[in-house]
This record gives structure tokens, sequence and C-alpha cells, in this order.
């Protein structure tokens, strides 16, 4: 199949109080037109920058970025629309809903008025919104009504991309939960491909076909929903899981957290995870791992899975 | 945390008075008994009394009447000189903290330098070497005044342009024109509303100064500068005749002044800093 999106050997540093981060460095992973990626990692991971790099807010210092066959490193394009994690700052608080879903088209300067206006009430439709709305600053919304709002502003552009950056985590349980179903048929409806970044595994489980779990700034797990959440192959990935206590007792004996996210400025050697790993042997400290498939489609950069294997 | 209502007082009393001052210089014609140039060599020096509510002056003029047309004068400079320092204070600040770089540095140090000049000096010069006008007043004070409005323009952009609302419109596309006409003004206006609030008594006072000192705008006009600097000599005699244009320049400024601090409090802002 044709891949929408593919990202190769991307890296993205910035100097922040003398010291070099490595926010993004080398990755790669690709996504076929309407599906959905969720890239998983704690904060810090280097998950909402790579969202950002691909959607063209930042541009990389090395590797390519490709969409539907262009490159496209540092370019906006209105086929991928980015929604930000925070809707409240995210919407201009000056500007009325209507205003604000409809000002891209008034950038596009493609339709008329009248078209302009039957296009926001679409949209407004789509994500669910009742058109009382319309006239409404962001400030007499809810944190739902919000990121629905920020949703439509991105529909609006008709993106074949979405890229949502943490879309539930600012929202309580039963609103988050609404907005998943919304973000599901949304995703049927309009054929669109989603990035969704989260540190919430439970969020990416309903929504995703493919997970990305990303540490310090690599990815070291990646591969299909049900790969990732039956047989979990880096201890990293086995770790985030534990996270979320599973009601099944045969499943609750996940190893729990330890330790702390690596400091960005100070990237251990060798396995980027291998001072938190209880798994660690000499080779970890030492050479970083390359991926390794351990079934078909589902890539794992961990020493340990390749010996367990062989 | 303020109160909701905070400043609401002030803000209408202040409101109110530039209400009324507008309304009587506005209304002069209307209001005013007598025509202010016309002389009464009779009634020279006359206190308060019925047919001249706040006496005449040395020539017999009606001082009310005065005082009403010289309150076109003063409103007229206090408002156009404010509306020139926003408009070139919003342009260099909003250019300067939205570009950054270069331009920043180079818009900035221009600010610094027409700061240091003391508008008072500068009219005093110009008016010296051209013909003393209303226009000229205005320009000189409205030309000196902007700085102060850059730099909080300037500042307020800053922290605004990293917001998260100004890379979602440049996710959709938006050019930098667009970004602040509809992104960045309307989210800066605020401070900028006190601050020119504030700035029109600043020029008011300027104005009646240079007028005092008898560069500004020429008698006949009445102005409450120069209509106090012929009064000066009757000081003694005469009461009425410094103290009411003196009153209504004390009134302009104070209602301005409760007006700007009242939209601070309103805006829930920190004190802004502002030129004298």
């Amino acid at each position: 199949m044709a891949k929408l999106l593919k990202v190769k050997n991307v890296a993205y540093y910035y100097t922040a109080e003398g010291t070099r981060i490595r926010a993004v460095d080398g990755v790669s992973l690709s996504l076929p037109a309407g599906k959905a990626l969720g890239l998983v990692g704690e904060s810090g991971s280097g998950k909402s920058t790579l969202g950002k790099l691909i959607a063209g807010l930042l541009k990389p210092q090395r590797g390519c970025i490709y969409f539907a066959g262009e490159r496209i490193e540092g370019k906006m394009l209105p086929s991928i629309q980015y929604v930000f994690q925070n809707s409240t700052a995210a919407l201009n608080p000056r500007m009325r809903v209507k205003n604000l879903i409809e000002e891209g088209l008034i950038i596009q300067g493609k339709y008329r008025r009248q078209q302009r206006i039957n296009r926001v009430l679409t949209a407004l439709k789509a994500v669910g919104l009742p058109e009382t709305l319309l006239y409404r600053f962001p400030h007499e919304l809810s944190g739902g009504q919000k990121q629905r709002v920020a949703i439509a502003r991105a529909l609006i552009m008709d993106p074949r991309l979405l890229i949502l950056d943490e879309p539930v985590s600012s929202l309580d349980v039963t609103a988050g939960a609404r907005l998943l179903a919304l973000l599901k048929s949304l995703r049927q409806e309009k054929h669109l491909a989603y990035i969704l970044i989260s540190h919430d595994l439970a969020v990416v489980r309903q929504v995703c076909d493919y997970v990305a779990v990303m540490y310090a700034g690599k990815i070291v797990e990646r591969g299909k929903v049900e790969q990732i959440f039956s047989s979990p192959g880096h201890y990293y990935t086995k770790m985030l899981l534990s996270a979320h206590p599973s009601p099944d007792p045969k499943r609750r004996c996940l190893p729990k957290i330890i330790g702390e996210p690596v400091d960005p400025s100070h990237i251990p050697a060798g396995c980027r995870f291998h001072p938190r790993c209880p798994q660690a042997t000499f080779a970890c400290s030492h050479r970083p791992p390359a991926f390794f498939e351990i079934t078909p489609g589902h890539l794992v950069a961990c020493h340990r899975t390749q010996t367990q294997i062989f | 945390m303020e109160a909701k209502n905070a400043g609401n007082t002030e803000f209408l009393i202040g409101i109110s008075l530039i209400i009324i001052l507008s309304a009587l210089a506005l209304l002069a014609p209307l209001l005013a008994a007598h025509d202010p140039y016309e002389t009464d060599a009779q009634n020279w020096l006359q206190p308060p009394c019925k047919e001249h509510p706040f006496g005449t002056d040395r020539l017999g003029r009606d001082i009310f009447s005065r005082v009403l047309y010289g309150a076109r004068v003063s409103l007229a400079v206090g408002t156009l000189s404010m509306l020139m320092s926003v408009a070139i204070g919003f342009l260099l600040g909003m250019a300067a903290g939205y570009f950054g770089g270069v331009l920043d540095g180079l818009i900035m140090r221009f600010t610094d330098i027409v700061l240091v000049f003391p508008s008072m000096l500068l009219v005093l010069t110009l008016v010296a070497i051209f013909e003393p006008a209303l226009w000229l007043v205005i320009f000189v004070i409205g030309g000196t005044g902007w700085p102060g409005v850059a730099r909080l323009v300037r500042g307020e952009v800053l922290q605004l342009r990293t917001k998260e609302f100004i890379q979602s419109a440049r996710m959709l596309g938006a050019n930098h024109f667009r970004i602040m006409l509809y992104h960045l003004l309307p989210n800066a206006l605020g401070p900028v509303l006190v601050a020119a609030t504030l700035s029109v008594p600043a020029a008011v006072m300027t104005e009646a100064g240079v007028s005092y000192f008898g560069l500004g705008i020429q008698p006949p006009i009445p102005t409450w500068g120069n209509m106090l600097r012929g009064a000066q000599l009757y000081l003694r005699h005469a009461w009425w005749y410094a103290f009411f244009p003196g009153l209504f320049i004390f009134l302009t400024v104070f209602a301005f002044h409760l007006t700007g601090e009242g939209l601070r409090k309103q805006l829930g802002l920190t004190r802004v800093r502002r030129r004298g």
C-alpha cells in the first residue's frame, strides 16, 4: 500500500541554557492513508516535537519527511492539520466560534460568504456542536466544546492527516470518552489519517491502528495495536502498560514503573533505557540496539528481545 | 483578586465628565451667550454675575464663552495627538515585537532616541522656527508621544506571539498581516487603551503649557493656556480670570486620569508607565 506519510531518520535538536537537548533523535515511521497511529511515551519523550515536525511547525535539522510523495520538511500544508494540546491557548480569545472555524476558509479565499457559512455549519455538525454556540467566545465554552471547536477549525481545511496532541488529557472522563467516539466516527466518514499523541495507552488502544512508543527522542517499539498490547516487546512498553491495571487478574503480573524519565540533556550511551531497565545487560550500556522484527510488522529496539528469540 | 466591578465607579465618573466636557466644547456656539471675541470696554474685569457667569477678562470678553471655545482647542489637541501616537506606536511596536531581530533593535533604539526628547522643548523649538499653529502643536505632541505605546505594544506582542493560537493560525496558512491584524492587535488592545486614555491629559497639559508661554495657538483664538497667560497680571485683582481656565484644565486632566485608572482596574492590568 502506498504510504501517505513517511518520516525518515528525522532529528530535531535545540539548545536550552547552554545544553543541547536532543528532542527527537533519528526517528523513522510511516503511515498509510486513513489509518491512525498512536504516539505514546512519558512527558519529554519528544512525541509532541515529532508531531510539530510533521505538521511543519518546526523544521528538522536532519532527515526527510514525505507526504503523498513530496518532501515537506518545515512546510505547513493545508492537508496536514495540527490540533493543539491546550485548546484554551489554541483559540484566539477575541474571536467568536464562527470566525474561529471560518478562518481557514477566509485565508484560502476560494469560497463566497454563503458557501463559507454552510461549510462552517457542516463542520460544527460534524464535531457534534449545536448551532447555538456559533456566536460564543471561547471563554464561554466548556473544555470539551473548545476541543471540538479546535477540531472543527482543522477539519474545515479538508485535511488528509490530522495530528492530535493529547486530545483528551484536559477533559474529564465522560467528555473524553465522547470526544474519542467522535474521533473514531470522523475518521471513517472522512477517510482521515490520525497521529494521536498521548501518554494514555487506553486512549490509543481505542482509536488507533498502529502504535509507536517513544523514549528519550527515539522510537523503541512500533507495531499494530494488537501486537503491542498483547505481546509488548520492550520493557519500557511493558512498564507503560502496567500503569493501566487490567481487570483481568491473569494479566496483573506486569512490571511496575521504576526510575525517572531520562534527562534529555544527558542521554545515556547504548540503549537509552538501560539505566531504568531491570533486564539490562552489558551490551545494553554500550551499543544502541537496532530494530528487530519479532513478528511481521512488530519492531522492537531491545538487545534482550533479540537474545530471547535466538 | 480584585472585585469584578473594580474601577467601575472611577470609570463611570471619568467618562461622564469627559462626555460633559466634550458636549460643552462641541455645543460651544449654542451654549455661549457671547461672542468669545467680542470686547466690551465698559465691562472689563467684571466679577462673575448673571450676565457673565465666569466674569469678563481685561478686554471685557466673556470668560465663560472663551472657556467653552478653549475646550475645543484643548480636546482637539488631546485626542488628535493621542490618535497619532497610538497609530505610530502600534505600527512600530507591532513590527518590532513580531519580526524581532535586527528590525526590533533598530526600532527600539529609535524609540529610545525619541523618548529622550522632551516634547515641550521640541514644540517650543519648532514653533520658534515655523509659524505657531494648531496642527503643528498636534503633530509635535503626537509625534513625540508614541514611544510609550510602542514599548507597550512590543511587550504585549512578544508575549502573545508564542501563544498556541498564533501557531494555530499559521497552520491554517495565515500570513503575517492577518496574524498581526486579527490575532495580535485585538489581544494587545487592552493596555493600549489605558495608555491612550492617559496620554490625552498629558497632551492637554503640554498644549496649555506651550500656550502659556505664548508660543502655542495665538490670541485672540482662546485656549486655556493663553487665557492663563493673559490672567497673569490680574491674579490679585480678578481671581476669576485665571480660576476658570485653570479649573477646566484640572477637570479635563482629572476626568481622563479617572477613566484611565478605571479602565486599568477593570481590565485587571498592572499600573502602566506613562510619560508626563
